[in-house]
């Protein structure tokens, strides 16, 4: 894959989702051009991986051929490339899910175009190598995210949509404002260009308290402990495949601006890594511990697993807060970011299978209370099967994919000495476990009822969904088996954050890149001095 | 001119947070709306005081230093595109609450989610 | 549909001023401010105006094609755009420019510039045209 061809991430789930809007009346080309697209977007993206993760080089292109601080770059280092091959995959499948289940009047005409722009809203925020540009990427994720979760306009859905809607908008709104102010303190918005300025250690001291208000802009979007509150309240009342989509991709994406942010951007920057280190640490465990509990009180499968993906973000925010620990050996972080990524990865496809089982199951019985259900092991014995995969790999049992990212994490936790969040880590995934044999027990054991008891004459047709779901299980069984090849993936990806001059110099060209400031005892008087010349004034 | 825009930005801050917490889920979206105003015009004192300088209009003879800033002008150019599109969103969204459940009280809504 | 004689009348004569208005907005944004975004506001208030005095019939007589394929088309006018230059093997959104001898101009001297930029400028007018429409067609949709 050559340099210029990264823009296909951006381009391809666009031209899908204007094919698709200009085939809103033929439902079934909708279809195969979708899954087309989709496919050929799987195809670029390995293609990608493929390119940089032997040599770890990265791909940059410049839009409209303006150098590198002025124009508007687009960026894929391994992280961005593991994001994207992961990704996509997780959408194919969802897509997949959706084309075989959903009702046609499900899909309305517009169901596709939303799908395709919020697949671009997505990967656009994996490779973007410009601020603000993540902003915009965001809020066309958000957009279509909003009209998909209106589809269908069912009384619940739209009691639960103003929720969501309004508490993204407050939050983008102060992602702009931020932005602003960012501007006016530092001159630029290029992620490279402030890494370089973080780098030489010359943040002005007044950029300080904005960048550290940024934890609270990704930490809404991510579903962190202050502000998880909206999360759980609305992905339930979504369909199935919708909140798998949701589950695996959205609060990702969260997650994955929270790493190149605070952890390349910003993790050289002393005086903000200790503000935000032991904040991430401490939201850590709180977020995760608060929603296993959480996950453990509730009684239906689809409020289980929507308060479930909080928990599971503990245990990136605790990879993230290590790796920008001040006084941890840079092997040491590395291994912290190689597990947050790891797990990551693990998260998006395993919280999505899920999803996508518990919407099987209401399938087969009609609802997804576990007071109403049960005995489904009999009637849809793969079913049963994939679900056990998938929820024994939740709760990180040995030779799944859970079991190796939360297996890193710990080690960074021990080797860092940072007993606290590791123990609470430890019990949180005792829970986790417990949650999952909560629906295991009471969905696929307990004595048959449900609507496959009452009129087990209606066969519901469940073999596409099985296949996605069966895709996505296959998927996490191979970072189970294969965890060396995608943990020596993970590793590269992460020794590139935490020494990101490499990232800079691809970006802004071999003059503008400083030497790495190591834990530099320079005073902060001389910052306001030497801070970067701005563009106007 | 920095100082009122200031002022400004913050009269606007706290007429949405006002607005926000009605009763009524149309104030809360006219809060919202807002909001976004006043964020945009936080950026705006960002590009410094326009005294004395010119729009950014790039012609023959004319001095870059005596331009005011553009970017921060195509970033809000940009926010309030995105933030058109949301509004209209939004009042969608309260078109269709409205139609499937005659209220728009978010105390009734709110009753309604335990039923 | 109840509408005054003094809008029917006057939507006669400012419908189509608006809209030549907003090809010559169009046009002149290439060097001043204007562009496609602006004149797309343009055409779409024309085109409002249009449907508050004649109706939503008289809209859709006048309108080629729905205005959801006005979205489509400028979305689709503005991707190929980027990809022209995307072909050649240079950085997507890459633009090209050159002058353009026009005959039948008054002023002889007269070079126009053309820009591949105005391709996408005319794709963000359709997009933007498209979108109000739509969006006040929706909208109003309930209070008729």
């Amino acid at each position: 894959m050559t340099q210029h061809q990264i823009v296909l991430f951006v381009v391809l789930p666009m031209a899908g989702g204007i094919a698709t809007m200009f085939l809103h009346r033929f439902h079934m080309a909708q279809r195969w051009v979708g899954a087309g697209f989709l496919l050929l977007n799987i195809y670029f993206a390995c293609m990608a991986l493929a390119t940089v993760v032997p040599t770890g080089s990265i791909l940059v292109s410049q839009m409209g051929n303006w150098p590198a601080p002025f124009g508007i770059t687009i960026a894929v280092d391994t992280l961005s490339a593991l994001m994207l091959t992961v990704g996509s995959i997780v959408c194919f499948c969802v897509f997949l899910y959706c084309v075989c289940q959903f009702d046609r009047d499900q899909q309305g005409g517009f169901f596709h175009p939303m799908f395709h722009m919020l697949m671009l809203g997505v990967q656009w925020s994996f490779i973007t190598g410009d601020f603000f540009n993540l902003f915009v990427a965001f809020e066309i994720m958000l957009m279509a995210s909003y009209a998909i979760f209106c589809i269908g306009t069912s009384k619940a859905q739209m009691k639960q949509a103003y929720k969501y809607v309004l508490l993204n908008l407050l939050g983008s709104t102060m992602f702009v404002t931020c932005l602003g102010l960012i501007y006016g303190q530092l001159g630029t918005l290029n992620m490279a260009d402030i890494t370089r300025i973080a780098m030489a250690d010359q943040l002005p001291k007044t950029s300080i308290p904005i960048l550290v208000m940024m934890v609270l802009v990704f930490g809404g979007k991510t579903a962190i402990f202050p502000l998880w509150y909206w999360l759980p309240d609305t992905y339930h009342t979504l369909p199935s495949a919708i909140g798998g989509l949701f589950a695996g991709l959205l609060t990702k994406v969260g997650a994955y601006v929270m790493i190149r942010v605070f952890v390349m951007m910003l993790g050289t920057s002393q005086a903000i890594t200790e503000i935000v280190a032991p904040f991430l640490l401490v939201t850590a465990g709180i977020t995760m511990f608060l929603g296993v509990l959480g996950a453990v009180s509730m009684h239906t499968v689809r409020r289980i697993l929507s308060i479930h993906i909080i928990s599971q973000v503990g245990y990136m925010l605790m990879g993230m807060g290590l790796a920008i620990t001040i006084g941890v050996k840079p092997e040491i972080k590395e291994l912290a970011v190689a597990g947050a990524i790891f797990f990551i990865l693990h998260n998006m496809v395993v919280k999505c299978c899920l999803f996508l089982c518990s919407g099987l199951m209401i399938e087969h019985a009609g609802d997804d209370d576990l007071g109403k259900i049960g005995g489904l092991l009999k009637r849809a014995p793969w079913l049963a099967t994939l679900f056990m995969i998938a929820a024994l790999s939740l709760a990180g049992l040995p030779p799944l994919s859970g079991f190796f990212g939360k297996w890193v994490l710990l080690s960074a936790g021990f080797r860092s000495e940072h007993y606290i969040v590791v123990s609470i880590a430890v019990l949180t995934s005792l829970f986790t476990l417990l949650s999952m044999l909560k629906i295991w027990s009471y969905g696929f054991w307990s004595p048959a009822q449900g609507k496959h008891v009452d009129k087990p004459q209606i066969l519901p047709r469940t073999v596409g969904g099985t296949w996605a779901i069966a895709l996505l299980v296959l998927m996490s069984l191979s970072m189970g088996f294969g965890a060396q090849k995608y943990y020596s993936m993970c590793a590269t990806a992460a020794k590139s954050l935490i020494d990101p001059s490499a990232y800079v110099r691809a970006v802004l060209g071999e003059r503008n890149t400083p030497k790495r400031v190591l834990n530099n005892p320079v005073s902060h008087k001389t910052h306001v001095q030497s801070a970067p010349e701005k563009i106007s004034h | 001119m920095n100082l009122l825009i200031s002022i400004m930005v913050g009269v606007l801050f706290g007429a949405s947070a006002f607005l926000m917490l009605a009763r009524e889920l149309k104030g809360v979206c006219m809060g919202v709306f807002l909001l976004g105003h006043g964020a945009n015009l936080a950026i705006l004192a960002v590009s410094g005081t326009p005294a004395g300088k010119l729009p950014p209009v790039l012609a023959y003879g004319v001095d870059l230093h005596e331009l005011v800033d553009p970017l921060p002008q195509a970033l809000i150019l940009t926010a309030i595109v995105i933030g058109f599109a949301v509004q209209a969103l939004l009042l969608t969204i309260i078109v269709i609450t409205w139609r499937r459940h005659q209220t728009l009280s978010m105390a009734v809504l709110a009753e309604e989610n335990d039923h | 549909m109840c509408t005054s004689v003094i809008l029917k009348v006057g939507a006669r004569m400012i419908v189509p001023l608006s809209l030549v208005f907003a090809v010559f907005i169009y046009f002149k944004g290439h060097q001043t401010p204007g562009g496609g975004f602006v004149a797309g506001l343009v055409a779409a208030v024309a085109l409002i105006v249009h449907r508050m005095s004649f109706g939503t019939q008289s809209l859709r007589r006048m309108l080629p094609f729905s205005e959801r394929y006005f979205i489509a088309i400028g979305l689709t006018l503005a991707l190929g755009t980027g990809f022209g230059a995307f072909a050649q093997g240079l950085p997507f959104l890459t633009s090209a420019h050159g002058y353009l001898h026009l005959p039948t101009t008054i002023n002889q001297d007269y070079n126009f510039e053309w820009a591949s930029v105005m391709a996408f400028d005319l794709g963000v007018f359709m997009v933007v045209a498209g979108v109000v429409v739509g969006m006040i067609d929706v909208l109003t949709k309930e209070v008729q």
